[in-house]
């Protein structure tokens, strides 16, 4: 009945072990007669394999999952809500933004009914490069004319002749440092030239005698001081509109990005007796000296101009409680033109149209704010929705950053266009419009919870 | 010597396998039941492997192959060191009035050990094993119109869930005469309740550096619960060689005081930062409670290789809490299960003889009745089972194979109706330990 060494094994006396099993004879079938404890092989190796079978069954198994249903079994709630915030806390900055060195300059005057009579001049010095000219000598009986490339873009009454005088500047500028509303000074007493712009892609202007002498002796001269001299002593040519002028011609100096190979821009050139060309002279400084006056008064919209005179600050009043457990996942401002400006312009009065409209972002307050627009990427930026008639700019980022960040952000700075020269100004919108086209956030946000 | 020590080698190399099969279970076996990501998951019916085959807990059913998780008592009449481990793979063949889908999920069901203090009188069990699960992928779609959206601007929430309700338990059974036993079992529940909400929108400016929006959130926390089990006896009670077996086991409501947090990538002044979305503690504070259950059974021994089970399981889910969310509390409902089955032993018996008498078959079919009702449907479960045991020529150790069919929920109401079947299997493990070898 019991094997040998059981007591051994189990450290029970056969008889003590079996006292319970016995008393039973249900038991007992189970317990003594097939399944005979003494019998049992310890450490089973197939059942210790099968073991490691099954550890291996967990790592090898893989599960697919294709398809999807129960979205009725979604809760109620909307996870992804969006929000309308107004936006109240805007300024109009005034500031005036570097008329030099820019892609055009600009020369004319305009009586805009909105935004105002702009008086500019174009500013324009020929360079006196031997090398970039081809040309050792600049002699007696060589004439210098002056080439002016016409931007198709005009501002005022398209249709209407300009007049325009040209006199030397007595004073001395440079084109990175000349900012708009701080005209430089003209000598009117002696005109170097003149000419007359209907719609003319090209102007082709002969300048008076004294001043190409005068401009003769600077690029014949040897000396060591010969660029100084001529930066200090030559202040240039300024094309000077006459009174009357009803629009302002935008006077090419750059290649646009969209310009073809064919598009030329505006320079001297060098004739000689027999009116052939000789050489051709580039600017080597150009600018606009322009002066706004005259600016309609009003509490309504907000008003911008890519020459900087005017600029938006806004501010973004949230509270982060608003925003406590939930994601931000966007955010817009939404900017609304107001098309009052075209409905009262007069008859064949064009202006530069506004699509642009940019975000500028800094670590602290700038000192120029002009100079660091100007310098730096913006950080948000939208074209013209032209079928919403609507600017919606991704500020996403900025309220993150605003809500969440340590730093100490600075308002967002808006400016319209990019100041290439151009005279482009927009007007927005403000608070006291109607409210579905006031200044507003749309904020976008997951809430989990839901 | 050696076998046994790669016997608990190997039951310890297990160990690191089922927590591995846990967070496996996070990574890939996210498509159980659709159900399951309601509330604080669906409850894991806990049945002793070898009653697997049945459907049944096997709260009634005593086994001197296999330890018995459904009954404290039970733990009483363990002659031998046992260890169980059980795993399972389940596909779900899902279907509302719009779609279909097809998951499958690999799971890990419990694993337990049980040795004897005093031989077939007094035994301890410490026990793991899920007690609910929440493995889940489920799809919100939704539109944002907004006037100032130039388009309508369309979005889908991805939301996998993984986890459940985790338990720790340590209890004892005694024996107090030969007819009767009682159990009782304390036990640690852990939420592991965790999350991930991926969200895509059909407008780029909408999506992070063009990657979707994801946020993961986890309900943490622990909470004690109780057990009693009870268990009767009666030999040759209607015949000769007959028995028969009365038995209950009552689970005492657990609450879970719990953590939820919400985090996700979120760029700040150009770091890329993870982050809490709650800051607020009393906004993340809640709690989970566990319903009272209430398992009862009785088995009947027409002789010891023949055997007919019944059960009946409540579990008080109306008053379950999942205090985040009202909404989906409100479809917890009180469950009734009830079951039965057949079991057939020739193995017992030396005198059968070919292939297929070295086995334990069993048989059962089972009907819940749920524990969510929603749009005044109950998501009722009818189950159909079948197993086979294979025990060991050797020893009492075996190994259980059991299969299940089933429907589960109604596409009523916008519901969804599953087709559900799966195969368990089951290892037990039985050896002498701890006992002093007094001659060699």
């Amino acid at each position: 009945m019991y094997q040998t060494n059981f007591q051994s094994i189990t450290g029970q006396s056969p008889e003590k072990r079996s006292k319970i099993s016995r008393s039973s004879s249900f038991t007992s079938s189970i317990s003594t007669t097939q399944h005979n404890p003494v019998s049992m092989f310890k450490g089973s190796r197939s059942l210790i394999t099968a073991f490691m079978v099954l550890v291996l069954f967990s790592f090898l198994v893989s599960c697919e999952s294709d398809g999807v249903v129960g979205e009725e079994l979604s809760p109620d709630g909307e996870q992804v809500e969006t929000n309308t915030y107004p936006v109240t806390n805007i300024e109009e900055v005034s500031d005036n933004g570097f008329s030099g060195s820019l892609n055009n300059s600009a020369m004319g005057i305009v009586q805009d009914p909105v935004y105002g009579t702009i008086t500019s001049s174009t500013l324009m010095k020929p360079s006196i490069s031997k090398q970039n000219s081809g040309i050792d000598v600049f002699p007696a009986d060589y004439s210098l004319k002056m080439m002016l490339q016409l931007n198709s873009q005009k501002y005022g009454n398209e249709a209407s002749a300009s007049s325009y005088k040209i006199y030397e500047i007595n004073q001395r500028w440079r084109g990175n440092e000349i900012r708009y509303n701080n005209p430089v000074s003209v000598d009117r007493s002696v005109e170097v030239g003149s000419f007359q712009v209907t719609d003319e892609d090209s102007v082709e202007v002969s300048l008076n005698q004294p001043f190409v002498d005068r401009y003769r002796e600077f690029f014949n001269d040897t000396t060591a001081q010969r660029d100084s001299l001529y930066r200090f002593e030559f202040p240039g040519l300024a094309i000077v509109p006459e009174d009357g002028n009803e629009k302002i011609d935008f006077v090419r100096h750059r290649f646009a990005t969209d310009d073809t190979t064919e598009t030329a821009v505006s320079r001297f050139f060098v004739e000689n007796e027999q009116d052939s060309l000789i050489a051709n002279l580039s600017a080597i400084d150009w600018g606009s000296s322009m002066e706004r006056s005259d600016v309609p008064e009003t509490d309504e919209g907000l008003v911008l101009h890519n020459t900087m005179e005017q600029i938006l600050k806004i501010e973004f009043d949230l509270d982060p409680k608003d925003f406590e457990g939930v994601e931000i996942v966007n955010a817009q401002l939404i900017l609304n033109p107001d098309p009052g400006p075209d409905a009262v312009t007069p008859s064949g009065f064009v202006r530069p149209e506004n699509n642009l409209i940019r975000g500028h972002a800094f670590p602290s307050e700038p000192l120029s704010l002009h100079s660091e627009i100007f310098s730096q990427q913006a950080s948000v930026g939208t074209n013209l929705n032209e079928d919403e008639e609507v600017y919606s700019l991704n500020v996403t980022q900025f309220i993150i950053d605003q809500l969440y960040g340590s730093n100490e952000l600075t308002p967002l700075y808006f400016t319209n266009q990019q100041n290439n020269g151009l005279y482009v100004s927009t007007k927005l919108f403000g608070n006291e419009a109607a409210e579905n086209v006031r200044p507003r956030l749309i904020i976008t946000t997951l809430n989990p919870d839901n | 010597m050696f076998a046994r020590l790669f016997g608990i080698l190997t039951a310890l190399t297990l160990l690191p396998a089922i927590a591995y099969s846990q967070s496996l279970e996070q990574d890939l076996s996210r498509a159980g039941s659709i159900y399951s990501g309601i509330g604080f998951g669906m409850p894991v019916q806990q049945n002793s492997s070898h009653t697997n085959g049945m459907g049944l807990s096997g709260v009634s059913t005593s086994s001197p192959f296999a330890p018995n998780i459904a009954n404290p008592a039970l733990w009483s009449r363990s002659e031998l060191t046992q260890a169980q481990v059980t795993l399972g793979l389940t596909s779900f063949s899902a279907s509302d009035n719009f779609s279909s889908a097809e998951n499958s999920q690999f799971t890990f069901e419990n694993f337990q050990f049980v040795f004897p203090l005093l031989r077939n009188q007094l035994g301890v069990s410490i026990a793991f094993s899920p007690a609910t699960r929440s493995d889940f992928s489920r799809l919100n779609r939704g539109t944002l119109n907004n006037p100032d959206f130039s388009d309508p601007i369309d979005y889908v929430s991805t939301v996998i869930g993984a986890g459940g309700i985790n338990r720790f338990e340590l209890g004892l059974g005694y024996r107090l005469n030969q007819n009767f036993s009682v159990g009782y079992a304390a036990s640690a529940h852990l939420s592991t309740l965790s999350r991930e909400v991926t969200t895509t929108f059909s407008e780029s400016s909408f999506q992070r550096n063009n990657q979707p929006l994801v946020v993961d959130e986890d309900i943490t926390g622990a909470g004690f619960g109780n057990r009693f089990g009870f268990y009767a006896q009666a030999d040759d009670a209607l015949k000769n060689r007959d028995r028969i077996a009365l038995s209950a086991a009552v689970t005492l409501p657990v609450s879970i005081n719990t953590d939820r947090s919400f985090e996700t990538f979120r760029v700040i002044e150009g770091i890329n930062e993870r982050i809490s979305l709650s800051s607020d503690p009393s906004a993340t504070e809640g709690s989970i409670k566990l319903p009272l259950e209430f398992n009862s059974g009785v088995t009947y021994y027409l002789n010891p290789y023949h055997s007919i089970s019944a059960e009946y399981l409540f579990q008080n889910w109306n008053e379950s809490e999942f205090s985040y969310n009202p909404t989906e509390q409100g479809y917890y409902t009180d469950r009734t299960k009830v079951g039965v089955g057949y079991q057939y032993q020739p193995f017992l018996n030396q005198e059968s003889r070919g292939f297929f008498s070295n086995f334990r078959y069993s048989l059962g079919a089972s009907y819940d009745d749920g524990y969510l009702t929603i749009s005044d449907q109950e998501i009722e479960t009818v189950m159909m089972h079948a197993g086979l045991t294979i025990p060991s020529q050797r020893n009492r150790s075996s190994i259980d194979i059991s299969f299940n069919y089933g429907v589960r929920g109604t596409e009523s109401s916008n519901l969804v109706k599953e087709s559900i079947w799966g195969v368990k299997l089951s290892l037990n493990l039985a050896e002498f330990m701890f006992l002093q070898q007094r001659f060699q």
